[in-house]
C-alpha cells in the first residue's frame, strides 16, 4: 500500500527513478484495471447485502448483541472494500502509466481475517443451535 | 502450457469491451439487489422512516452505474478507441458513492 510519492522515493533509493508519465498504457490493461475496480465494488456490495440481511432478515441469534456485531463487521468490511477499490485503481493506474511495478496490497489480508472471524462466529452459532436444540 | 498443439491464442481484443460492459452490468445489478434488500424492512414497517434514505441513495447509485456502463460501452465500441480510455471520473464517483451507501446503511440499520 505505497502512496504514489512514497513509491517514487522508494524506487529512487534503489538507484532508479520511476520515469515520468509515459502515456496511455495498453487498452487491455486499462480495461482490466477497471474490471478489477468493479469486482472490488461488487465485493463491497455483497458484504453490504450480507450485513443488511443479518440485521433485518434472519431471526434473532441466541446470544444478545451478536447480530449487531456481525452486521457491523460486514458493513465495515464493505466500506473497506469500496474504498480500497478506488485507491487501488488509482495506484495501479499510476504505476501502469509509468511502466512501474504494481504496488503491493494488504487489503486481501484484512478481508480474509474479517471473513475468518465471521466464519468462526457462524460456527459458534451453529454449535450453540445444535446443543440447545 | 504454451507448447505446440496448445489452445490457439485468443483474438486481439479478448472480448475486452464486452467483458467490461458486462462487469458494469453486474455491478448495477448488485446495487439494485441492495436497494431491494434495504426495501424489505421499509415494506414491513409500512411507513416512511430513516430506512428510506439508504434506499433512495442505492437507487440513485444504481441509475448512475447503469448510465456510466452505457457511456463506457459506447466509448469502447468506437474504432479507434478514444486516446484517454481510463474512467478517471467514473471510478471515484461510483466507488466513493458505494462506500457512502455502506456507511449510511450501517448507520441506519445499527444505530
Amino acid at each position: 500500500m505505497l502512496s504514489p510519492s512514497r513509491a517514487r522515493s522508494a524506487s529512487r533509493q534503489r538507484g532508479h527513478v520511476l520515469p515520468e508519465d509515459t502515456g496511455e498504457p495498453d487498452y487491455r490493461f486499462t480495461l482490466a484495471n477497471e474490471r478489477t475496480f468493479l469486482a472490488w465494488i461488487r465485493s463491497s456490495l455483497s458484504l453490504l447485502a450480507a450485513g443488511i440481511a443479518v440485521v433485518q432478515l434472519i431471526p434473532a441469534f441466541p446470544l444478545p448483541g451478536v447480530r449487531t456485531v456481525t452486521g457491523g463487521l460486514l458493513v465495515v468490511l464493505a466500506v473497506l472494500c469500496a474504498g480500497n477499490g478506488v485507491l487501488r485503481w488509482h495506484r495501479v493506474e499510476y504505476a501502469m502509466r509509468r511502466d512501474g511495478a504494481l504496488p503491493p496490497q494488504r487489503a486481501p489480508w484484512v478481508l480474509a481475517v474479517g471473513l475468518a472471524v465471521l466464519a468462526l462466529v457462524a460456527l459458534v452459532l451453529v454449535v450453540l443451535k445444535g446443543v440447545g436444540g | 502450457m504454451t507448447g505446440q498443439g496448445a489452445v490457439p491464442a485468443p483474438g486481439p481484443g479478448g472480448l475486452q469491451a464486452e467483458r467490461t460492459r458486462l462487469a458494469w452490468c453486474r455491478t448495477s445489478l448488485s446495487v439494485l439487489a441492495n436497494a431491494a434488500l434495504l426495501a424489505v424492512r421499509e415494506i414491513v414497517a409500512a411507513g416512511p422512516d430513516a430506512a428510506a434514505a439508504p434506499i433512495a441513495v442505492a437507487l440513485v447509485i444504481a441509475v448512475a452505474t447503469i448510465v456510466v456502463g452505457r457511456v463506457r460501452a459506447k466509448a469502447l465500441r468506437r474504432s479507434p478507441l478514444p486516446a484517454h480510455l481510463a474512467p478517471t471520473r467514473a471510478v471515484p464517483l461510483i466507488g466513493w458513492s458505494v462506500a457512502a451507501l455502506a456507511v449510511l446503511s450501517g448507520g441506519v440499520l445499527l444505530l
